[in-house]
């Protein structure tokens, strides 16, 4: 308590002395116009300081501004360190039929069927037991839901002519080295949304929520429905590449799919324009779109239209 | 051609100066006052001046000159105490030492009871300083305050009592440490704000 009032005295003596303190020797405005004409002088005659003294001085005066500065450049030089990751280029689905007796034209023509229903780009037929088969089909979808579909849909249809059949999805990978950026591009977004019970708002921004977690922010979405058709379009800026889907149904489940991105664009060491454009066609033909694709040099411009099949559940 | 030699350069600083006669002292004080010493004061309303100088194209009303001149005044003062955080980092060689506070049981002249302020106020945050400074030393009212700092009467008198409490703390401390300057500093606790230049 004494420590208290004590305090307080020396608090109020102290004031009272820096009001006294600063009045010894204050300029008079005489000397303020003669000090501002010197520095005027000294100004008119200084050399500005180029763009790297202005920063300076900006970064000087704004510490907190210098610390987002600085947090900025240490992400994008995070960005930029290569590194090494799991790339995956594919999926690979790995069919188990029970006997292939069972099949109408033999192992031979259930491979071919595999083939061709899974968009398989190469098949391996094995005998694992007497009466079991194993086909082993690599796909160059990326996506393992949309293999899974795929393997899903045939396996149903084998189960239609009495072939009992399971099949397992695994993503096949590779290690690559690149940026963090190139990484994070590489991975396939895919937009879930379920559209019933919904406004056109509501789903449109449930697809924006689904871009910004796959790492496409700002995007432009728009989703509108007119009677049973709809419409959903995105436009977004994805490391400098325009990015536009479009996609347009009628009627069809209620749920609105869409993969973005995951598409492997890279050209292989001696592969022309043609050869790299065969190769993104491929991958969007799995993907069951009907693509165009233009390719020239760097310059690669990607439209795909997917035929929905209103009758579809 | 630059704005400080243009031909209406001498007319603009007259008209500077015509304005700031009124206010002259107590501005030079107010500086004098935010500052840990009378140079650095005295280089704060010059700077303030030199930057009135130049923006005074931009005062619309001569009537309200005194808060345009400390809206001014107390930016130039944020901006250096800002620029003290770098030179925490890197101390510069050419920074006055600081003034020693004043022991008690030591004569106490009123030059170190005004330092012993300084420090005290030099560990507020900067808002708080202003508003003790302008309120309690230079004696402005509230309102005036408020006008002066571009702030509610309300904001005005939350920053005095946060500011009082700490220095009271601060005072407090100094007392308990049996006045030892280097024990209060040690005892004070870490603030966010940063003192100034």
């Amino acid at each position: 308590m004494d420590d208290s009032r004590s305090a307080e005295r020396r608090l109020t003596s102290d004031l009272e002395a820096l009001r006294h303190q600063t009045r010894q020797g204050l300029p008079d405005p005489t000397r303020t116009a003669r000090e501002l004409r010197a520095a005027l002088s000294n100004r008119a005659s200084a050399r500005p300081g180029g763009m790297l003294m202005t920063l300076l001085r900006t970064v000087r005066s704004r510490p907190r501004f210098a610390t987002a500065l600085f947090g900025c450049a240490l992400t994008t030089g995070i960005l930029l360190i290569p590194i090494s990751y799991e790339r995956t280029v594919g999926q690979t689905v790995t069919l188990h039929v029970a006997g292939d007796g069972q099949v109408a034209g033999g192992a031979g023509q259930l491979a071919r069927r595999a083939r061709k229903e899974l968009h398989a780009q190469s098949i391996q037929l094995r005998q694992t037991q007497p009466s079991e088969l194993t086909l082993v089909a690599a796909l160059p979808v990326r996506s393992s839901a949309q293999a899974e579909a795929l393997a899903h849909a045939f396996v149903e249809k084998l189960r239609s002519e009495h072939v009992t059949a399971t099949a397992e999805v695994a993503a096949r990978t590779v290690r690559t080295s690149g940026r963090v950026y190139a990484m994070a591009l590489d991975k396939l977004i895919s937009i879930r949304v379920e559209t019933a019970g919904k406004s056109d708002a509501e789903v449109a921004s449930e697809i924006r929520n689904q871009l910004e977690s796959g790492g496409v922010h700002g995007a432009d979405v728009t989703f509108e429905r007119h009677g049973d058709e709809a419409q959903m379009q995105i436009q977004a800026d994805v490391d400098g590449r325009q990015m536009q889907v479009m996609r347009k149904t009628r009627g069809g489940p209620s749920e609105l799919q869409v993969d973005i991105g995951g598409i492997d664009d890279t050209r292989d060491p001696g592969m022309t324009d043609d050869q790299l454009r065969d190769k993104i066609i491929r991958q969007l033909t799995a993907r069951g779109l009907d693509p165009t694709v233009t390719v020239s040099g760097d310059h690669i411009e990607i439209r795909a239209h997917k035929h929905m099949d209103p009758t579809a559940k | 051609m630059t704005r400080e030699t243009d031909r209406d350069g001498g007319g603009r600083e007259r008209r500077l100066l015509a304005l700031l006669g009124p206010i002259h002292d107590r501005a030079r004080l107010t500086a004098r006052r935010l500052c840990r010493s009378d140079a650095d004061g005295d280089d704060l309303f010059q700077e303030a001046a030199l930057r009135a100088l130049l923006r005074l194209q931009d005062l619309r009303d001569e009537l309200r000159f005194r808060p345009w001149f400390y809206a001014v005044l107390l930016s130039v003062h944020r901006e250096r105490s800002r620029r003290s955080f770098w030179r925490r980092l890197v101390p510069l060689a050419d920074s006055p030492p600081e003034a020693a506070p004043a022991r008690p049981g030591a004569h106490e002249d009123a030059r170190g009871q005004a330092a012993r302020l300084s420090q005290a106020l030099a560990e507020l945050p900067v808002e708080q300083r202003e508003a003790i400074v302008l309120f309690e030393v230079d004696g402005y009212s509230l309102e005036e305050v408020a006008e002066l700092t571009g702030s509610s009467v309300p904001a005005v008198k939350s920053r005095l009592a946060r500011g009082r409490s700490r220095l009271r703390d601060h005072y407090q401390k100094f007392e308990a440490a049996d006045g030892d300057p280097a024990l209060v500093s040690a005892n004070t606790p870490a603030k966010k704000e940063l003192g100034h230049g």
